[in-house]
C-alpha cells in the first residue's frame, strides 16, 4: 500500500489514546482503500491515496474528532477562582518586592543609584510575572486532573441561593473615622512634639525627634500618612471596598511601612538634647537601650502596617461574597 | 453578500448535524460499514463529511446507541455498524420530536405557509 495513506494514518494514530488507536487505524484504512477503489479507481495508487487522504482532510483535525480534548488551559470552571488568585497575589507580591528593593537599594552602603531604584522595580514586575507563569501551571494541572471549584456544586439552583440584597453602603462611617482619626492624632503628635515638650531649655522646649528628621524623613512620613486618610475618605464616599481602593491603601500603607523602616534604621530618632535632659531629670536611668532598640521599633511598625494591609485585603474578601 | 453565504452555510450546518445522528440510527437497521452509510446518506440526500461521519459513528458507538463488528468475509476487513435497542429507541424519540417541530412550524407559518399535504 503507498506509503501516503501509511503516513496519514500514522498522525492520525498518533494523537489517539493507546485504547482506540488500533481500531480506528483499521477502520481508517479500511475506509481510505473503499474511497481509492470507488472514487479513483482509474489513478495510479499514489495518485488515488492523494485524492483520498485530501478527501477526509487534515489528519490533525481528524484525530481531534476522534479524541476530543480540551484546547484550553484553564476552563470557566475554575477561571474565575484563577482570575481572583492571580489579581489578589500579584497586587500584594509586587509592591512587596518593591519595597523590599527600594529598601536595600537605601540601606546600601554605597549609597543609593537610580540603578538601585530601577532594578527594583525590574524585580517587582519580574516578581509579578513569576507569580502569573505559577499560578497558571497549578491551575492547568488541577484543570488537567478535573478538579473543581469548591463553590461548584451539583445541587440544582435555587432563589435562595441569591445572595441578599446588596447594602448600599458597606463602609460604615464608624469604621472610616476611626481609622482616619487614628492617622490625624498620630500626625498631629508628631507635628505637637516639635513644639510642646516636658523638657525645655533657654531656647524653648526640647523636641522628643531629633530635629534634623524634618529634613524630609518626617515630611514624607507625614505625606504617605495623609494619603492613608485621603484613601479613607475615597472609601467611604465610594462605599465599598473596592479592588482599586484596596490596592491604594496597601501601597500607601507599604511605603509608609518602608520609609519608616529607612528612617529608623538609618536616622538618629530621639532628640540627643532630649536623652540628656531626661538623663538629667531621672539620674537612675542610666540605660536608654529599651526604648532605643531599633530593630524593635522597626519590627513593630512593620508588623502593624502587615495588619492593616491584611485586614484591608480581608474587607474587600468580604466585601466580594456579601 | 458573502457574509450572508457565511451565516446561512453555518445555520444550515447547525440544524443539519442533528439530522444526521437520526438519519444514522435509522438506516444501520440494516448493517454498513462506513464508507458504504456515507454514499447511501449522499444519496438520500444527507450530505456529510467524512471526517465528520466517521468519528460521530465511534462516538455513537461509545454511547451504546450502535454496535459494530469485524467482518472479514470480503477482500478486506471492514467495521460494520448496526443500530443497538437503545439507538433504535433514540431514533424512535428523536423522529417523534422532528415530527412535533415539523407541526409547530407549519402552525407558525399559518394556513398560507401550511401546504396541502399537511393539512390536517
Amino acid at each position: 500500500m503507498s506509503t501516503i495513506v501509511d503516513r496519514y494514518v500514522a498522525v492520525v494514530g498518533t494523537r489517539l489514546p493507546e485504547k482506540i488507536r488500533r481500531d480506528v487505524e483499521e477502520e481508517l484504512r479500511a475506509t481510505i482503500a473503499d474511497i481509492m477503489e470507488s472514487e479513483h479507481g482509474h489513478l495510479d495508487a499514489d495518485a488515488a491515496a492523494a485524492r483520498a487522504v485530501e478527501s477526509l482532510g487534515d489528519p490533525v483535525k481528524l484525530a481531534r474528532e476522534y479524541a476530543p480534548r480540551p484546547r484550553y488551559l484553564i476552563g470557566p470552571a475554575l477561571y474565575d477562582d484563577y482570575r481572583k488568585l492571580l489579581v489578589i497575589l500579584v497586587s500584594i507580591v509586587a509592591p512587596i518586592v518593591l519595597v523590599v528593593g527600594v529598601l536595600a537599594a537605601v540601606l546600601d552602603p554605597q549609597g543609593i543609584t537610580a540603578g538601585d531604584v530601577g532594578g527594583a522595580f525590574g524585580s517587582a514586575i519580574q516578581a509579578a510575572v513569576w507569580v502569573c507563569f505559577w499560578v497558571t501551571v497549578v491551575f492547568a494541572i488541577l484543570e488537567w486532573n478535573g478538579v473543581r471549584s469548591p463553590r461548584a456544586s451539583d445541587r440544582a439552583w435555587t432563589v435562595a441561593d441569591l445572595p441578599a440584597e446588596a447594602p448600599a453602603r458597606q463602609v460604615k462611617l464608624s469604621e472610616v473615622v476611626v481609622s482616619a482619626a487614628f492617622t490625624l492624632v498620630f500626625i498631629s503628635l508628631i507635628v505637637a512634639q516639635h513644639f510642646r515638650s516636658t523638657f525645655s531649655d533657654d531656647r524653648g522646649p526640647i523636641p522628643f525627634f531629633d530635629p534634623q528628621l524634618w529634613n524630609g524623613w518626617l515630611p514624607a512620613l507625614i505625606v504617605l500618612l495623609a494619603a492613608g486618610v485621603v484613601v479613607d475618605v475615597l472609601l467611604y464616599l465610594r462605599g465599598r471596598h473596592t479592588l482599586g481602593l484596596t490596592i491604594a491603601s496597601t501601597v500607601t500603607d507599604a511605603l509608609f511601612g518602608a520609609v519608616a523602616a529607612v528612617t529608623i534604621l538609618t536616622q538618629t530618632i530621639v532628640n540627643p538634647a532630649w536623652s540628656e535632659a531626661l538623663k538629667a531629670e531621672v539620674p537612675e536611668l542610666t540605660s536608654f537601650n529599651v526604648v532605643a532598640n531599633k530593630a524593635a521599633w522597626t519590627a513593630v511598625i512593620l508588623a502593624i502596617v502587615a495588619w492593616s494591609i491584611t485586614e484591608a485585603w480581608l474587607k474587600y474578601r468580604k466585601a466580594r461574597s456579601s | 453578500m458573502a457574509y450572508f453565504d457565511d451565516i446561512l452555510a453555518a445555520q444550515l450546518q447547525e440544524i443539519r448535524r442533528g439530522t444526521i445522528v437520526l438519519a444514522c440510527l435509522r438506516l444501520l437497521e440494516e448493517p454498513q460499514y462506513g464508507y458504504s452509510l456515507l454514499s447511501t446518506l449522499e444519496k438520500a440526500g444527507f450530505p456529510v463529511e467524512g471526517n465528520t461521519l466517521y468519528p460521530l459513528l465511534r462516538r455513537l458507538e461509545k454511547q451504546g446507541l450502535l454496535t459494530s463488528e469485524w467482518s472479514t468475509a470480503q477482500a478486506r476487513p471492514r467495521k460494520y455498524y448496526r443500530v443497538s435497542e437503545a439507538g433504535r429507541e433514540v431514533a424512535a424519540r428523536l423522529l417523534e420530536e422532528w415530527e412535533r417541530l415539523q407541526t409547530g412550524l407549519d402552525l407558525l407559518s399559518g394556513p398560507r405557509g401550511a401546504s396541502d399535504e399537511h393539512d390536517r
